[in-house]
């Protein structure tokens, strides 16, 4: 375990503080740049999670979307994609849904919260049916849309209470992965 | 030694690829096809010749009889490879090919008849000394019958539409006061799904497993067996994993459903590669045919794995009229095999379809690690056809030493931007009961899959990776948004 402690993270120049949610569990991760990797190509940081200890990490990237790091000398490998509300990270080919708070900003987040959304597709593939059409009034989980891929349908649904502001998709159209398929007001 | 000249390859995908390589082994040139969705297959890049059939859904390429027929006298094949899945177990495609003056790779048309109708099949096994499930091969109309037949065979009972597939038209019956109502929920049923009310009765055999015996049979009269696959472990009635031999099979087993499974394929005069499927009843170690599967499995490749035999070169040669070159004294069981089927599909939400930019992949290697795939860093998985994107085929000299081994190259096997099956399979390479053999076709429910795939989960590193993601991004430490498909090494800027 390294010998870094909380003021070597406190003393960096560039540091950050965020609320990492994956799954149901929020936790508070500090993290600072220390300088260059202890070895090779790359970056050294220190981090630690809520309470527990200060973390030496070396990170770098043998592909600009992949992060290799050493966590205390071990090896891990994490494929990142960056969304809306952090980042997908892929760990071992399970993707880990990241939501990335700077608690700074988490004020102005509140704030906007509530607003206009949109419900895009995951995966490409093809629109099969519209549930719904604007000016109709969803609920939480209220399916809007069919998207078929690979012979097998799935249905996307509206992620809270909302009106339907616009249909952006028609029956029967090719979408790409991350296309707008219904926007929310 | 008589062979075809050049095969054209009626397919796509790993199975496509797989073909070709037997082809090129035995210096048989190679005709691919390809739909407009894919011109950058892997299938297209490895094939002598290649020619676009038609718009990328299956219906209007893949499906093409007559074009594909055409295309191979266009560019001057002498034969038809047809793989597994699309007109593999079609006769009359398989006649057409024969009709054109075309060697098909494949069984002669009236073998894939015979095995192709549910009854049918039942009923000319039955009559070469088959077992079969108990029940009956005609369809039931009379409901007096149905509970004596129903009796007769004893609780529970499954009732299956005779034109069925997929589940639909099928009950299962527990009980005689339940029999009357699900017969004619199964009746309406099979009506609205088939347009044909017919149904038959049959023995539930309870937690069975799926065990299957590979045949190869010459056009000289001689059928061979290459012993067993287990292909119990599924989801939704689709395999997932298979192994060879079957973990529970006693020997004595083994050699009265390999036996069977010869005399099945002589029957209906089997020629070629083919598989005849079982339902194995462990408790009462009983076995009953249950279909032939009259073309090349997509799970051939653990059979080769254990006995040397290349199924694809001696398909290719069986076509070509050669009569078989080993006996079955020759064959032996050598060590255990797994194979792992890859598909595009996302383990860790709900398995939905995954297609798209396969943006990094790196396959694993080392001692007796087999992969057979149809992509590549780069390639786009179409969302127009089956999920299969690779299968991971793992030798090793007994099960333990075989599933220790498919642990460390699931590891290895790293595949980014799709997302696919193998976290799941890490997590069953250390289910206790896998592990232990003792499985069966409902092994996979819905829940043991969600807690196979949760525990492949690590929240803590994803965590951590996106705490120093977000840093170097909101910091601008690295380059951001870089093209996901670059594989550049590029610099850091270190501010």
């Amino acid at each position: 375990m390294s010998t870094l402690t909380s003021d070597d993270l406190a003393r960096a120049e560039v540091r950050g503080s965020y609320e990492i949610t994956v799954g149901d569990r929020v936790r508070l991760v500090t993290v600072a740049r220390l300088g260059p990797a202890s070895c090779g190509e790359g970056l050294r940081y220190g981090l630690r999670i809520d309470d527990g200890p200060v973390l030496q990490v070396d990170a770098s990237r043998p592909v600009a979307d992949v992060l290799s790091l050493l966590i205390e000398d071990d090896v891990w490998e994490a494929g990142l994609v960056r969304t809306d509300e952090g980042f997908d990270v892929e760990v071992l080919g399970l993707r880990h849904q990241c939501e990335v708070v700077d608690p700074r900003r988490k004020a102005l987040r509140l704030a906007e919260a509530g607003g206009a959304a949109s419900v895009r597709t995951a995966m490409p593939g093809r629109v099969v049916r519209l549930l719904v059409q604007s000016g109709d009034a969803v609920h939480k989980g209220q399916p809007l849309v069919v998207v078929e891929a690979m012979k097998m349908e799935n249905e996307l649904k509206a992620p809270r209470d909302a009106v339907v502001k616009r249909m952006m998709v028609e029956a029967g159209a090719l979408v790409e992965a991350g296309t707008v398929l219904v926007e929310l007001e | 030694m008589p062979l075809p000249r050049k095969v054209l390859i009626a397919n796509r995908g790993e199975i496509a690829v797989r073909v070709i390589r037997g082809c090129h082994e035995l210096d048989i040139r190679t005709v691919a096809v390809f739909s407009e969705a894919d011109r950058n297959a892997l299938h297209v890049r490895q094939a002598y010749q290649a020619v676009c059939i038609g718009p990328a859904p299956s219906a209007q390429s893949y499906l093409q009889a007559e074009r594909i027929i055409e295309v191979a006298l266009q560019t001057g094949a002498d034969a038809i490879h047809p793989g597994y899945g699309f007109l593999s177990e079609n006769a009359r495609f398989a006649q057409m090919v024969l009709d054109a003056g075309l060697i098909w790779v494949g069984p002669p048309p009236f073998s894939i008849e015979a095995m192709g109708s549910k009854t049918e099949s039942r009923r000319r096994m039955q009559e070469a000394g088959v077992p079969v499930v108990p029940g009956t091969t005609a369809r039931i109309d009379d409901p007096a019958e149905l509970s004596r037949v129903a009796a007769e065979i004893g609780y529970p009972v499954m009732l299956k539409a005779s034109a069925g597939g997929g589940g639909k038209g099928m009950r299962e019956v527990a009980s005689p006061d339940q029999l009357h109502s699900a017969f004619a929920a199964a009746r309406s049923e099979a009506l609205s799904s088939f347009g044909d009310d017919a149904v038959y009765i049959e023995k539930r055999v309870v937690n069975p497993r799926h065990v299957e015996v590979q045949v190869l049979a010459d056009a000289h009269g001689t059928t061979v067996h290459l012993f067993e696959r287990d292909c119990s472990i599924q989801r939704r009635n689709q395999k997932v994993v298979e192994e060879t031999p079957c973990p529970v099979l006693p020997e004595a087993t083994r050699q009265a459903m390999t036996a069977v499974a010869v005399q099945a394929a002589q029957a209906v005069g089997y020629v070629g590669a083919g598989t005849i499927e079982f339902l194995y009843d462990p408790a009462n170690d009983s076995f009953y045919f249950l279909e032939m599967n009259t073309r090349l499995q997509v799970e051939h490749p653990i059979t080769e794995a254990i006995t040397g035999i290349d199924l694809v070169q001696a398909q290719l040669r069986i076509a070509g009229g050669e009569p078989l070159w080993f006996s079955q004294q020759d064959l032996v069981m050598r060590g255990h095999a797994i194979e792992c089927r890859v598909y595009a599909e996302d383990a860790g939400d709900n398995w939905s379809p995954s297609p798209g930019l396969v943006t990094g992949y790196r396959e694993p290697g080392g001692p007796w690690v087999r992969v057979d795939t149809g992509v590549y860093q780069g390639a786009t998985v179409p969302i127009y056809y089956d999920p299969m994107v690779a299968k991971l085929v793992v030798w090793g000299q007994d099960r333990d030493d075989c599933i220790r081994r498919t642990r460390r190259a699931l590891l290895e096997y790293r595949v980014r931007g799709i997302r696919t099956s193998i976290p799941f399979f890490r997590s069953l390479m250390n289910d206790p009961d896998f592990l232990a053999g003792q499985y069966h076709t409902g092994f996979l429910s819905p829940q043991r899959m969600a807690d196979l795939t949760a525990a492949a989960r690590n929240d803590q590193l994803a965590t951590v990776a996106a705490a120093i993601a977000s840093l170097e991004r909101d910091h601008q430490l690295t380059r951001q948004d870089a093209d996901p498909a670059s594989t550049d090494r590029w610099r850091w800027s270190f501010r």
